[in-house]
């Protein structure tokens, strides 16, 4: 098996198939972490910030911290995803 | 003549370099493929808001158990040959003849989920969801050392965010041994294992080895849960 720089599979014969796999993902992979992490935000405001009950913390903590790390690594995906298709028309 | 020449020279020369940037645009993609799996990989944290009633529980492990399943059918029949490795977004190529590092992640995602305390759990599930690919991210720029430095600083915040409402030196002192755990377990390499579950299962295990040698002596340092399930 052929490989490229950077140890990946070299899948370019198989490309069209490929972006195809990827564009089907690449919403469930962008969107579910993004509803995870404003479900937990909205707990933490509904049941902790509206309530006074600081127990709910947590779900707040955890809400920005899944929020902001998947943001960090969607915006150079979609960029990518974008360059890539814009490239092969 | 020389004209001539000298134009198929750059005709030549141009097509190289637009190859060389769409190898390297599919290189990059596949790349940022990886990072955001890794990401979405954090929303597993949901099972603990799911409600905690008894008619629930076998539910939430049938959901977890069926997912494994799923990932390990899905994984022997690529093995096997009957589903072809070419077709799998992102692959490496150690990960053709063995298990893909997805398949290691799911199981210690599972592991943590249902055998240890969610103080425990999520920390660790938040190392291999995204500290791993901040790490990666983070030696890709600045090398092994620094990566090393500022990838133990990621993994101490999530020790520290989880937790917070114990006291102060228990919650540094656990974050230290989680994060130094952590990084150690995701830069050594390994041929049966891969990184993605020894980063998750080491630092559990350590932390959950200390929890209980403590509890034995008489002092239990786990703080209250932080995700509180619905109903």
């Amino acid at each position: 098996m052929e490989k490229n720089v950077n140890g990946y599979m070299d899948t370019t014969k198989a490309t069209e198939q490929l972006v195809r796999v990827e564009l089907i993902f690449a919403p469930i992979l962008i969107i579910i972490p993004l509803v995870v992490s404003l479900f937990m935000i909205w707990c933490w405001f509904s049941l902790g910030f509206s309530q006074k009950d600081s127990s709910y913390t947590g779900e707040l903590v955890l809400g920005i911290i899944i929020l902001v790390g998947n943001i960090c690594f969607d915006v150079p995906f979609l960029r990518s995803l974008l360059l890539f298709r814009k490239q092969r028309k | 003549m020389k004209t001539t020449d000298l134009s198929i020279q750059n005709m030549a020369h141009q097509l190289e370099k637009t190859t060389r940037k769409i190898n390297a645009s599919i290189d990059f993609d596949v790349h940022w493929y990886r990072r955001v799996f890794h990401a979405f990989a954090a929303s597993f944290l949901f099972y603990y808001l799911l409600p905690d009633e008894q008619w629930m529980i076998p539910i939430k492990y049938m959901i977890l158990s069926g997912v494994l399943v799923f990932v390990v059918l899905l994984e022997y029949l690529r093995i096997k040959g009957v589903l072809d490795s070419k077709t799998f977004f992102g692959l490496r190529v150690y990960e053709q003849h063995r298990p893909g590092s997805y398949l290691y992640f799911g199981v210690a995602v599972l592991l943590l989920l249902i055998f240890f305390p969610q103080q425990i759990a999520i920390p660790c599930i938040l190392c291999g969801s995204l500290g791993d690919p901040i790490l990666g991210e983070l030696r890709y720029r600045f090398g092994k050392f620094k990566a090393a430095c500022l990838g133990f600083f990621f993994c101490m915040l999530f020790f520290s965010v989880s937790w917070y409402t114990a006291d102060t030196y228990v919650m540094i002192s656990v974050a230290i041994v989680g994060a130094f755990c952590a990084v150690a377990a995701e830069s050594k390499k390994y041929t049966m294992l891969d990184d993605d579950f020894m980063i998750q299962m080491v630092p559990a295990v350590i932390i959950l080895l200390l929890w209980l040698g403590i509890k034995n002596m008489g002092f239990d340092i786990l703080p209250s849960v932080i995700l509180h399930p619905l109903i």
